[in-house]
């Protein structure tokens, strides 16, 4: 017996995902799902990003890890809401657990959720999780290959950061090939080149969230 | 393993049961780090429920229409599906796989055309603002199976 069956394989995925959407917007919360590589910068970047924001949007945080919570640690300080996802063992975040964790959050007092990822260039891209847009983080010390190696995620990025740019004189890292790269596979991204830790072009990330920020949000 | 830190606003979602729990289907060690995983498991929740509905005993073929855009290393997938469907009614089933190329859309002058070498650009406009047309299809498109 054949049976034509023409269904999403993710469809269960996408389905939990479609009604986080759904809620967000109704509450006016923008859902933004860091992705890189581990060590790529998303937690450094979360660290600058929270501080900035203080006193502008209130922001609360959905941290997955494959295992530890030593990075939920380094946020605790900044005192805003945390909740740790562990995998243990999955290489990426699903939308029922980020709907069970944005259940644990007063919608109602906070702006900007941001969901860091595991740290993986490749899974986390093919799982909707409700998101408004995937931020691709990436860093020089990874070279500059690796937009044409992992295209579906920067394909799908509403923005894309390039972090730890004042590494780029002890590298063979090359500026040009990379952003044209980028531009090949999305030429509408922004890319923002940045150092979170000398604090370089981090403006071009803030103005971008406070934009997106002030078009999504409930009180910008 | 995860605790509630009593005092902060920061929950360890081990102890609060957030992370979902996974039938314990027999995989090979290591396995459940890919995300062919994921999508087997996914595949066969489907084929559980279309072999209840249809009153089938066991599938005997899956065809998947996979799109370039997606990240799914064929070898992976099958042996995910192999080690996966062990003690399933889609336990030896052939797994057939159609792969569609990425194809785009110009929203600026609206030609359509396939993409090579992750190279999205218009030929005909230059315009960098396209659409996809397909390439990031992830479809069960038809079951086959034996009737009980």
């Amino acid at each position: 017996m054949k049976i034509t069956v023409m269904k999403n394989i993710l469809n269960a995925n996408q389905n939990k995902a479609d009604e986080v959407r759904g809620v967000l917007a109704a509450k006016r919360v923008l859902m933004v799902n860091l992705i890189g590589s581990p060590g790529s910068g998303k937690t450094t970047l979360l660290e600058k990003t929270i501080a900035h924001c203080a006193g502008r949007f209130a922001i609360a945080v959905i941290e997955g890890d494959v295992a530890t919570d030593r990075d939920a640690r380094r946020l605790q300080p900044h005192n805003v809401p945390i909740v740790l996802i562990n995998t243990d063992g999955a290489c990426h975040l699903e939308s029922i657990s980020i709907q069970q964790a944005l259940d644990t959050f007063d919608l109602d007092t906070i702006d900007i959720v941001f969901v860091e990822n595991v740290g993986n260039l490749v899974c986390p891209a093919e799982f909707d999780i409700g998101e408004f847009g995937k931020v691709a983080v990436c860093s020089v010390t990874e070279g500059d290959d690796k937009p044409e190696k992992y295209p579906l995620l920067f394909r799908e990025a509403k923005a894309l950061v390039l972090n730890k740019i004042d590494l780029c004189e002890y590298t063979d890292f090359d500026m040009d090939a990379f952003t044209q790269s980028v531009t090949m596979l999305n030429g509408t991204i922004p890319q923002m080149h940045i150092s979170c830790r000398r604090e370089k072009g981090l403006d071009t990330w803030f103005a971008w969230l406070e934009e997106t920020a002030g078009r999504v949000c409930r009180n910008p | 393993m995860g605790s509630a830190c009593h005092g902060t606003r920061t929950t360890f979602c081990r102890a609060a049961g957030l992370v979902p729990k996974r039938p314990a289907r027999p995989v090979a060690k290591g396995l459940q780090t890919v995300h062919e995983f994921s999508i087997v498991e996914s595949i066969l929740d489907t084929l559980g429920e279309l072999a209840g509905k249809n009153r089938l005993a066991r599938i005997t073929s899956v065809t998947l229409t996979i799109g370039r855009l997606r990240q799914v290393v064929p070898e992976t997938l099958r042996f995910a599906f192999e080690a996966a469907s062990k003690d399933t009614v889609a336990h030896g089933a052939r797994l057939e796989l159609e792969f569609v190329d990425i194809r785009a859309r110009c929203t600026t002058c609206g030609a359509k055309f396939r993409v090579e070498n992750n190279y999205y650009i218009c030929g005909t406009c230059n315009g960098t603002s396209v659409e996809l047309t397909s390439g990031d299809e992830l479809i069960i498109q038809s079951v086959e199976g034996e009737e009980a």
